[in-house]
């Protein structure tokens, strides 16, 4: 990968892969049933999307945004579904609709996203988007078996950073990163940092430095 | 190059400031690889960062971005020469050390 490449991974790209390896570590295969990818229109998501479908997952992908339903698809996504579905409190349990999700939203999504996770499943948490809290009860721990993996990229060991960088050499598909990122210029930072916390930027932001 | 440009951010009482500012590598945290940063990138993080909506700095002021990939000029440390591409992501960098909205960004290796 170029260096301009690597920034359109970046830390959420990355972090996407990290979420990966950690289903992979679990033992999620993509025989096992569909996963859910949240905030799909996302860094983190958008990044996932496109690792999950290459590795031959099929991928949920949920989105406030469905009017980009076609880029999600193209980034190898099999269905869109709403996120308002997600975003509101939920029950305890509910209909098992996936396998495993990659989240980066945290709150109420991130409780229904685990209350609706098939037996033996497992999720994975790296952001907070809607929220830091967790509203949740420990049944579809206790009934089900799911299992909710951390994700942390700001402090990961070496050996981890190095293993998920060669794998986003392998899984990710450049046409797919190329489609999902824009670049910009220095004098645009503070607009499009502004914009990324109201929700605004679809995939990756590329910065030109120098 | 003498003088870089860089984004940076201070705090006055409550209030955050946004400025671009000229650093010379006097300027800069210490560290012993100094890198000719060439792209980075927007996470969530540096919104928050930037706009003040969520407590990533820690130190002040700050330059933030957490992401560079980049050249190196100099370097003290065995693993890495000049010329060589580097990829920094995280470690504290755009938070507590200063990060990637600059020309120039000097950081220390661990592990
Ligand atoms: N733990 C770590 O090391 C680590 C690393 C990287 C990122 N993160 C965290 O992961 C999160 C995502 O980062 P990112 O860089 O991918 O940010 P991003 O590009 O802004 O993506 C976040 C996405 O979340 C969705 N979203 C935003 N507000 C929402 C709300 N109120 N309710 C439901 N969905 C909402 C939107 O997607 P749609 O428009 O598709 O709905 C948005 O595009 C952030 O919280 C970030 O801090 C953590």
């Amino acid at each position: 990968m170029t260096p301009k490449q690597c920034m359109a991974v970046g830390t959420a790209g990355y972090t996407a892969m990290l979420s990966v390896l950690a289903l992979e570590k679990h033992g999620i295969t993509p025989d096992q049933g569909p996963v859910l990818v949240t905030g799909a229109n996302g860094g983190v998501g958008s990044v996932a999307v496109s690792i999950l479908s290459k590795l031959g997952y099929e991928v949920i992908a949920s989105t406030g945004r469905t009017e980009h339903a076609d880029f999600l698809k193209q980034l190898g996504a099999s269905s869109v579904i709403d996120r308002a579905e997600l975003s509101e409190k939920g029950r305890p349990l509910g209909k098992e609709r996936w396998r495993a999700a990659v989240d980066s939203i945290g709150s109420h999504t991130l409780a229904n996203v685990i209350a609706q996770t098939q037996y033996g499943g497992a999720v994975t948490s790296c952001g907070l988007a809607q929220g830091a809290d967790l509203p949740l009860t420990v049944m579809p721990f206790i009934l089900r078996g799911v299992s909710l993996l951390g994700i942390d990229s700001v402090m990961a060991p070496k050996a981890a950073r190095e293993e998920a960088w060669a794998r986003l050499q392998q899984d990710l598909d450049l046409e797919k990163l190329e489609l999902l990122s824009e670049t910009v210029g220095f004098d645009q930072i503070v607009e499009k940092a502004t914009d990324i916390v109201d929700g605004k930027i679809k995939g990756r932001v590329i910065v030109e430095i120098a | 190059m003498n003088t870089f440009k860089a984004l940076q951010i201070s705090k006055d009482g409550e209030q955050q400031q946004t400025e671009c500012v000229q650093l010379s590598r006097e300027d800069l945290m210490p560290g012993d690889v100094l890198v000719a940063v060439e792209y980075s990138t927007i996470n969530y993080k540096d919104g928050l960062a930037i706009t003040g909506k969520g407590p990533v700095v820690r130190k002040w002021p700050m330059i933030p971005g957490i992401d560079f990939a980049g050249t190196v000029i100099e370097s003290d440390h065995s693993e890495f020469s000049p010329g060589d591409a580097v990829v920094l992501n995280g470690w504290g960098v755009g938070e507590v050390h200063y990060g990637a909205y600059a020309e120039q960004a000097r950081v220390k290796v661990t592990g």
